[in-house]
């Protein structure tokens, strides 16, 4: 008799175009994105289409291309993967960047370590360290916030200077390679041979970094969508209240959250050391941790969504470094581009929220004749 | 006969598959009170937000006054005079009463705001329609009877001559609710017309002229109040009789199960928020709470549920003192919390129905083995819970949030009374549900007293508290003024202790 729950369902195909919509509006974002920087690119005096075509051709005109896409890819992976999380649980964490730089100090203090280890070990031990590292740094805005509810995005955005002024001093000072040459960069030692990640594609650069972030991502799936403790921690993050009413405790499940979120940071920058760079320098990361935000809020938190993002990431860099080679485009335009695609994806989000706003405002506009 | 003053001919608005009015016809005439009655999600508020401007018809036509016109925006709507009282008060609580009704007015000497004269219309209307505040007052300060009050004198400042009332007695006391009433016969008087949204019965027979009734989206009729009895009026609403006024039989005192001792709880610079309760509930009793909203009702329920931490006193469950009481502590000495505001606490809005009915068992097998949820097992209990709690959902793993409230409250008891093997904390259960709803909820209260679990029920719902209430207590600014036996000889004490006398003061 009644026909309004029937009607108000999800049926199959519904669920399916959600889905879609899902996928196709970080997709939209990119587009539109693309469409700027093609603008941006014709202010400078080239041809858009001919340097998009150098940029294409950057990313997929080879193998080596191909896996250099999947090497950007797996920093931006592995920490967006752990943003997502965060984000998931209403926690906005913003210090991806230091929490990557004291994982990544951590695991290559282990790394350099002549242990005479064998290789697997090493691996693993320097990857623990790049969690305890990252996670210890996540772990006190977490606990910051927790107990004496301080605002996370400015305490970690502030450890984000902190962190990477301590890389600075260790590179410059104890950990610096060979400090008594002339012209001794700011950077440690090579890592130990058996501590490097191994080349899983070769002749690529692509290392075991990415099965890795894909093992995470596994990881990280079944966690938020499959374990008591993920339901949990979407709980807190969508309705805190309920969350509290249900007997459930937030303020621990932020800090573990914070810490596992951090902990990723460290294992991405331990990643990034022992897949590609082989030693830690001075100011070593490009802001993968804040490229990250974009990727978890473009994959919509989802570690499949992440995935996919952190892939297009990838190829936007790897191209453009194409297109300036070939067509003479400065690879900051990517820059730009990237910074689009943030801006859309919030874009995308203020117009799906645009009906309800509208009306809540709609009655307050009013004027009498 | 003169043309009626608004007519809405085969008015059609769908949302998405859902055809939320289809081809109501709708007229209201000159000088008359005109109800719309309806169970929630029968189309009342979407029909009277397109007749506001808010929501374009997929087709149908309005005439007003005899012309037709297209409302694009509330601006248009309010151009030809008609006003709307929204269910939720649209008021700036930092701002006086004078400048609210200030907000977004058109001043003849722009820039400046015309205090003076709007201060003369105000005591105008105060004279003219009994509608006297205190203009210097802030709005936060007003009970929101007051509140109410504003928004009305805001409507008519903009020009009215048909006035729409969302729901309007939802939020209010009976006492508010008499003087509301009052004033609303005063503006017909003057020539206002209104349209009154409800789906209380006993208010709607009381103020109309005329009703129309709404179910699911379709006109059932229009009556002329006179015509009315509850009984048509239900069968009309809910397509189906329903017993309505079943007395439920009232249960005898047994051991008490819930006992708080001068319990207190102190908010820093807000001082007292509950003052020295003391209260027995005993094994298959209800005990009602009565009370004004906002007289500490909810904060006790938070408290005995350990949401909150009392400053002060004692608690005991079945005579064993509790110390530090937290949810998970209450849930395992058998506490089931049906919370005030369902969808922000009861519910987490974007899980499925299956796990919001598991949300407080996460933890527990046989829902969780090694951490990991089993979802066939969670599957297999909704399914169960809903045929048993009679949930209208299509599947267990549709969010909740595309419930109805009714059906969201159902999950909300469901998972609760499983939970309640002593006692039961249910806060306005059926607050803004349907007649068909709100009797299943009574009901399931109801089996759940006899099976022996001790229910406070707090509700500002009097006749709700009287017909199943064992005693109530009244509650008063954080204060228990006296508890007297659940029978309607009590009602003028009962109503007299919730502005504020002692039961002594009442009982002389």
């Amino acid at each position: 008799m009644r026909t309004l729950p029937s009607l108000l369902a999800n049926t199959a195909a519904e669920r399916l175009s959600h889905s879609i919509r899902a996928l196709l509006q970080p997709l939209g974002a990119v587009l539109a994105a693309l469409v700027v920087g093609a603008a941006l690119i014709a202010l400078t005096g080239v041809d858009p289409f001919f340097a998009y075509q150098k940029m294409w051709e950057g990313i997929a005109k080879s193998n080596y291309q191909i896996g250099l896409v999947l090497v950007k890819a797996t920093p931006l992976l592995i920490i967006g993967l752990g943003l997502g999380l965060a984000f998931n649980s209403g926690v906005f964490n913003i210090g991806a960047e230091g929490q990557l730089y004291m994982g990544a100090l951590i695991g290559t203090a282990i790394a350099i370590q002549a242990w005479g280890l064998p290789a697997w070990l090493h691996i693993l031990l320097s990857l623990v360290g790049g969690f305890v590292g990252g996670g210890l740094w996540g772990l006190l805005p977490g606990y910051l916030k927790a107990r004496h509810n301080i605002n996370e995005v400015i305490t970690t955005i502030l450890l984000n200077y902190i962190a990477i002024y301590i890389v600075s001093y260790f590179t410059h000072g104890p950990l610096r390679d060979n400090p008594f040459a002339e012209a001794a960069l700011p950077q440690t030692p090579e890592v130990q041979p058996s501590s490097q990640l191994p080349l899983i594609w070769p002749p690529t650069r692509l290392h075991a970094g990415f099965p890795l972030g894909i093992l995470l991502a596994a990881i990280l799936y079944i966690v938020t969508y499959r374990m008591a403790f993920g339901y949990k921690a979407r709980a807190v993050g969508s309705s805190p209240a309920a969350a509290h009413y249900a007997g459930m405790n937030p303020t621990q499940i932020m800090v573990i959250v914070m810490v596992v979120s951090g902990g990723l940071a460290g294992i991405a920058g331990t990643v990034e050391i022992l897949g590609v760079q082989h030693r830690l320098r001075d100011m070593f990361s490009p802001g993968l941790g804040y490229s990250a935000i974009a990727i978890a809020l473009m994959g919509n938190n989802h570690p499949l969504g992440i995935l996919l993002a952190s892939v297009v990431f990838g190829a936007l860099q790897v191209g453009a470094n194409n297109m300036q080679a070939l067509a003479g485009v400065p690879v900051t335009i990517v820059d730009v581009i990237q910074a689009m695609v943030i801006f859309f994806v919030a874009v995308g989000a203020i117009i799906r929220w645009r009906a309800p706003l509208m009306a809540l405002f709609k009655p307050k506009r009013v004027t009498s004749d | 006969m003169p043309a009626p003053l608004l007519e809405m001919r085969q008015i059609v608005k769908s949302f998405g598959s859902l055809r939320a009015n289809d081809r109501i016809d709708f007229e209201v005439r000159a000088g008359e009170t005109h109800a719309l009655l309806g169970e929630n999600g029968a189309g009342k508020t979407t029909l009277m937000n397109i007749l506001y401007g808010l929501y374009q018809p997929d087709s149908g036509e309005i005439y007003w006054k005899g012309e037709k016109i297209t409302l694009h925006s509330p601006r248009d709507a309010i151009r030809h005079r008609i006003g709307m009282i929204h269910q939720h008060l649209m008021l700036v609580p930092n701002l006086t009463v004078l400048e609210n009704v200030l907000v977004g007015l058109r001043s003849p000497k722009a820039p400046l705001l015309p205090v003076r004269e709007t201060l003369s219309r105000l005591e105008d209307f105060a004279v003219q329609y009994g509608l006297s505040v205190d203009p210097a007052r802030k709005v936060k300060e007003l009970p929101l009877g007051l509140q109410q009050r504003v928004e009305i004198l805001k409507a008519l400042f903009r020009g009215a001559d048909l006035l729409i009332l969302d729901e309007p007695t939802a939020v209010l006391s009976p006492l508010e609710v008499e003087e509301l009433f009052a004033v609303l016969k005063n503006l017909v008087s003057k020539g206002v017309s209104i349209i009154f949204i409800s789906h209380k019965l006993d208010e709607v027979l009381r103020i109309s002229d005329r009703i129309t009734v709404l179910r699911q989206g379709k006109r059932i009729g229009t009556l002329e109040a006179g015509h009315a009895t509850r009984e048509i009026l239900t069968e009309m609403m809910v397509g189906r009789s329903i017993a309505l006024d079943r007395s439920f039989p009232k249960g005898a005192a047994a051991q008490p199960i819930l006992e708080l001792k001068n319990v207190s709880l102190i908010r820093p610079k807000v001082g007292r928020i509950l003052k020295n309760i003391s209260l027995t509930l005993h094994r298959g009793e209800i005990l009602g709470v009565a009370g004004i909203d906002g007289n500490g009702q909810e904060e006790l329920a938070d408290v005995v549920c350990g949401l909150i931490p009392y400053s002060e006193g004692q608690m005991l469950i079945e005579g064993c003192p509790v110390l530090n009481p937290t949810p998970q502590k209450m849930k395992a000495a058998g506490l089931g919390y049906v919370p005030a505001d369902r969808q922000r606490v009861g519910l987490v809005r974007n899980f499925s129905v299956a796990h919001n009915l598991v949300l407080k068992s996460l933890d527990d097998p046989p829902f969780n083995a090694y951490g990991f949820v089993q979802e066939k097992v969670v599957r297999l209990n909704a399914q169960q819970m809903i045929a048993e709690f009679d949930i209208r959902a299509t599947d267990p793993l549709q969010p909740v949030e595309q419930l109805s409230g009714g059906n969201q409250q159902k999950v909300i008891l469901g998972r609760e009374l499983k939970l309640a093997t002593r006692l039961l904390v249910a806060v306005h259960p059926t607050r803004g549900l349907d007649v068909g709803a709100t009797e299943s909820v009574r009901r399931f209260l109801y089996s759940q007293k006899e099976r022996g679990v001790g229910i406070l029920l707090i509700s500002a719902d009097l006749d709700e508290l009287l017909a199943m209430s064992d005693r109530i207590a009244v509650m008063f600014r954080g204060e228990i003024l006296g508890i007297v036996p659940g029978e309607r000889a009590f009602l003028p004490a009962i109503s007299r202790m919730m502005l504020g006398e002692h039961l002594e003061a009442v009982v002389q």
